[in-house]
């Protein structure tokens, strides 16, 4: 009887472990944990013959890329990292999102993996966004500027030339009022997720700052919002949410929705990374969608800069397959994947042997004027840690929930700030190391 | 008498009317879902609220092709009914035992169940996560099936408990003079009596592994492994636009629920209460 | 022989708790105890330092916290109208109103849905723009159309109302279940004594529902405290402007949103807390009974 007894218990366990028991392994595994189909639609794609091809010429190497959503990307990685599980390859947004894994431990620097030729070929500013403490982290995976993208059609129909409708931000606000004037929403917004407030300030946060150390400045609560320097862009955004431009269910909008907008002609301006906007044009074609510039209001020496930041691909600690890793990130940088990218995804791959005479798009040859032209600076990438999601995204949402005046949002973005830098105080001396 | 019994049938009236609210109320938000979810997205544009007037299946070919649908109905499959199962042979006899075998410390065990049931799970998934990494198991279903197994044996050993303590004792009590050892006494005595409670609190695991959310996100990262419920959570935000393909999707998550429900009504809410009741 | 038998017997019962409590203890009662442990620590470049209690003075300085605390003290507030209006759907259905099957198998269905389902349905159907509020609008109602999840005074009251639509009916197959336990003379004697359906509603119903209402008034605290996680998520993510956080989503969003994780551990500890507070409650109401 006893017997019967430790069969029941043994069937379950064999069950329970049969379950856990990993396959075993033939050949050498390369896990990706990857994004980016969401602002550049085709990037799966893209990223999935990349694989095949890298599969068919390492026949002994088996890759599994996995795309993530954007709600879940850095839980997963950090989760996994945390407990010394994660993938061989990881793609991570620029700037200190991509520098507060590298602070948190959870990446491999890669001066000894990737060749310094292979560096040699990547423009300095798009490598500086993940030097830190004199070591290389990350590697570009693509970059891609911010700009407004618009409806040509809707410009036309109020009489504004629907090439360059504005420049200044009195011709911007003169647009709107023409646009509203002509029963259009103007601007599409949606800001219940959360994301919209720091692409806000890609756009306008930057206009006061004459270079990178006024905004570091800010961050390590050296200064404050309340300066006029650095808050003139909540009283810009007040004004158009006060003049009625803003669509008025932004509250109950998430991000892409509010995007979506434009598409659906529910509004005629929202914000876009270009690879987005390339797809729009290709899709809906160039007499329809139109890219520019942000306005200006702003005096500082940035205030007509673009922000063309790069995601990056990272090597994490736990990786199994170091090696390995290196050489599919090499891979993708070989020219005709980099064309691959930029065919299929709209994406450039910062190099300095990008081919421009691949563009294809308006939008794209826009984009690469405007490199030759203007700064490239990206408020979004010297956000102290967890700033955005603490601070600035719900204290910008409570601009249009309850109203809360700039004044006033100052005061509770200096709070967060010196809240977020209480909260990670080892995380915020590596913030200081890197910006000195 | 006549006035008062006027007065019953005009509040009688009233409470048709609050349960036909009620009624609509719960109906309408389903309802949505399936309609909409037949529209195309320009009559949903028009007239979100209303039937649809050409019935087009597009919207659920558009979901199975966007994302592996198929695998993830598949996973969430296997999911339920290895832990829906797996808890209930583990249930069974540790309720059998505690209600009727007078173990030491039965008492102690039974009143453990009720405040293991609410430690919320968001509290136990840093822990675990890093107890399975130590054993390099983090990415595996079994791990997220033993986790499932962990949250719902308390709610499991206290439903079947309550339902084996009304079994008089004298029928263990003969089985054993018979001869019978637990075991068989188990199988033969407490299970053909018990089966009913067994069917609801199985019930009750199948729908609340389908539906789960938090473990699963966590765990279960890999877009082969996802489960269709964390799958369709996320999927939202890649057709925002396409309401009636995000509708397509909730439908598909929906109808197996909807049919475990309309299949087993009886046994789910009659063994609900059996067990509730006589806690 | 027989003697044998019994102590064999007495040995093998206790392997029939074994491994469900073996289980348990790995899934629930390990990570209780690494929770509290951890609590004291902090992770310094993948390395766990002993910091005392600064994680809990960071924890107790966050206004975050008190906003989640608050919300989650108005959701139970919410438990009594949900407890009601289950006894209240209960005892209609109860009094056999015409078509009280078909009403009781409609009211259960939402028990049976996804929450994450449930939640973008709603969304969808509450949005500024959705079809609540062109609706309303129809049947010129426009002042009654409201920014359900996107108004910051509003948004958790919608959540709460959503939850007890979700909810209503585990409630009301509870009650009534123990209704029609409930000695019909005692309705009857009080019908020729002249009470009305009220009266009765108070005087015998109540009271014989009692235990049944500590229970489920109980259960529905900890699914407030407990597993509200899933509505936030889908529904809100915390918004506008921080306006829905509660324990569970905010212990989410420290751990897994980047930020210190250690100091997540310590609004475990919090919630693991209230939760023993509450089941402390619920024996002490249960001995009383008895």
């Amino acid at each position: 009887m006893k017997k019967r007894l430790v069969t029941l218990f043994l069937l379950g366990l064999v069950v329970l472990t049969a379950a856990c028991q990993p396959k075993p392994k033939e050949k050498s595994q390369l896990t990706i944990w990857y994004w980016g189909e969401q602002e550049a639609p085709g990037y799966k794609n893209y990223m999935e013959s990349m694989v095949k091809k890298y599969e068919e010429k390492n026949p002994d190497v088996k890759v599994n890329a996995v795309l993530q959503e954007s709600d879940t990307m850095y839980t997963a990685f950090r989760t996994a990292e945390h407990a010394g599980a994660g993938p061989d390859i990881q793609y991570l947004w620029g700037g200190t999102q991509a520098l507060e894994d590298v602070w948190l431990g959870n990446c491999t620097p890669l001066d000894d993996l990737i060749p310094a030729e292979v560096f040699a070929d990547i423009p300095e500013s798009s490598l500086k966004e993940t030097n830190w403490d004199g070591k290389q982290w990350g590697i570009p995976a693509y970059q891609f500027a911010y700009g407004i993208t618009y409806n040509k059609e809707d410009m036309k129909a109020i009489g504004v030339d629907p090439e360059i409708p504005f420049t200044t931000w009195d011709e911007f606000l003169d647009v709107s009022q023409k646009l509203k004037d002509n029963g259009k929403t103007p601007i599409g917004f949606g800001i219940k997720d959360g994301w919209l407030p720091a692409w806000i300030g890609i756009f306008f946060g930057q206009q006061n700052l004459d270079s990178v150390n006024d905004e570091i400045a800010l961050m390590r609560g050296d200064k404050s919002f309340s300066d006029p320097k650095y808050n003139e862009w909540l009283y810009k955004l007040e004004e158009l949410k006060d003049k009625g431009f803003i669509n008025e269910d932004i509250l109950s909008l998430d991000f892409y929705q509010g995007q979506q907008l434009l598409e659906s002609n529910g509004a005629s301006m929202t914000l876009h990374a270009q690879t987005y906007a390339a797809s729009l044009e290709k899709s809906l074609g160039k007499d329809k969608i139109g890219f520019i510039k942000a306005p200006i209001f702003g005096t500082g020496k940035l205030a007509d800069s673009i922000a063309v930041p790069s995601q990056v691909y990272v090597i994490p600690k736990s990786a199994k397959n170091k090696e390995e890793a290196a050489k599919f990130l090499i891979f993708l940088r070989e020219k005709e994947n980099m064309k691959a990218l930029y065919d299929m995804a709209n994406a450039m791959l910062p190099s300095k042997s990008f081919d421009s005479s691949w563009l294809s798009t308006e939008v794209d040859l826009t984009v690469a004027n405007w490199l030759n032209k203007y700064e490239n600076f990206c408020y979004q990438l010297y956000f102290a840690p967890m700033f955005e999601a603490e601070g600035l995204a719900p204290i910008i949402q409570k601009m249009f929930s309850e109203d809360l005046s700039p004044a006033d949002a100052s005061v509770e973005l200096d709070e967060a700030l010196k809240k977020t830098i209480e909260q990670n105080p080892e995380i915020n001396e590596a913030f200081r190391k890197w910006n000195n | 008498m006549k006035p008062n019994q006027k007065n019953i049938s005009f509040l009688r009236i009233i409470a048709f009317i609050f349960l036909v609210i009620t009624s609509i109320s719960i109906l309408y938000p389903l309802l949505f879902m399936f309609i909409n979810s037949l529209k195309t997205h320009q009559e949903y544009v028009n007239n979100p609220a209303g039937l649809p007037i050409k019935v087009t299946l597009d919207n659920f070919i558009t979901a199975f092709r966007g994302k592996p649908f198929g695998l993830w109905f598949a996973n969430s499959l296997f999911l339920t009914i290895a832990g829906a199962l797996i808890t209930e042979l583990l249930a069974f006899p540790a309720a059998f035992a505690i209600a009727k075998l007078k173990i030491k410390g039965g008492k102690f065990l039974l009143g453990l169940t009720m405040p293991l049931m609410s430690v919320p799970p968001v509290a136990m998934l840093i822990p675990l996560f890093k107890l399975a990494s130590t054993f390099n198991v983090t990415k595996s279903r079994g791990v997220v099936i033993f986790i499932y197994v962990g949250i719902l044996l308390p709610m499991t050993i206290y439903l079947i408990h309550n339902f084996i303590v009304s079994i008089p004792d004298s029928l263990i009590e003969s089985a054993h003079i018979d001869g019978c050892t637990n075991l068989d006494t188990l199988v033969k005595i407490i299970l053909p009596l018990t089966f009913p409670a067994l069917i609801t609190s199985t019930l009750v695991n199948i729908v609340w592994i389908w539906n789960e959310l938090l473990v699963s996100l966590v765990f279960l990262q890999d877009e082969s492994l996802r489960t269709l419920v964390v799958g369709i959570t996320l999927f939202k935000s890649r057709f925002t636009l396409d309401i009636p393909v995000i509708m397509a999707g909730l439908v598909i998550a929906t109808i197996p629920m909807l049919l475990v429900y309309f299949f087993a009504q009886k046994q789910l809410i009659g063994g609900l209460i059996e067990g509730a009741i006589k806690g | 022989m027989l003697a044998l038998g019994k102590k064999k017997n007495n040995l093998s019962r206790y392997f029939f708790v074994l491994p469900a409590y073996l289980i348990m203890a790995i899934v629930i009662i390990y990570p209780i105890i690494f929770v509290i442990s951890n609590s004291f620590f902090t992770n310094k470049m993948g390395e766990s330092v002993f910091v005392g209690i600064r994680n809990y003075r960071l924890a107790f300085k966050d206004p975050l916290f008190y906003i989640a605390l608050k919300n989650n003290l108005i959701l139970f507030l919410c438990v009594p109208l949900l407890s009601f209006l289950s006894l209240l759907t209960a005892s209609l259905l109860h009094a056999k109103i015409w078509g009280w099957r078909i009403f009781q198998s409609i009211i259960f269905i939402p028990y049976v849905l996804a929450t994450p389902v449930v939640g973008i349905v709603f969304s969808y159907l509450l949005q500024l723009n959705g079809v609540v509020n062109k609706t309303l609008e129809a049947i010129n109602l426009q002042s009654l159309a409201k920014d359900w999840l996107g108004n910051p005074q509003l948004a958790l009251f919608t959540i709460a109302g959503i939850i007890i639509w979700k909810q209503l009916g585990f409630g009301v197959v509870l009650f009534l279940a123990r209704l029609m336990s409930v000695d019909n003379s005692l309705y009857e004697a009080a019908t020729i004594d002249g009470a009305g359906a009220i009266q009765k509603f108070w005087f015998i119903t109540i009271p014989q529902t009692k235990k049944i209402i500590e229970f489920h008034v109980i259960i529905s605290l900890i699914d407030m405290l407990s597993w509200v996680f899933n509505y936030i998520f889908v529904m809100t993510g915390g918004g506008p402007g921080n306006k829905t956080y509660v324990l569970e989503f905010l212990i989410y969003k420290k751990a897994f949103g980047g930020g210190d994780m250690n100091i997540a551990m310590t609004y475990c500890v919090v919630i693991l807390f209230i939760a023993s507070f509450l089941i402390t409650l619920y024996s002490l109401l249960l001995r009383k009974d008895d």
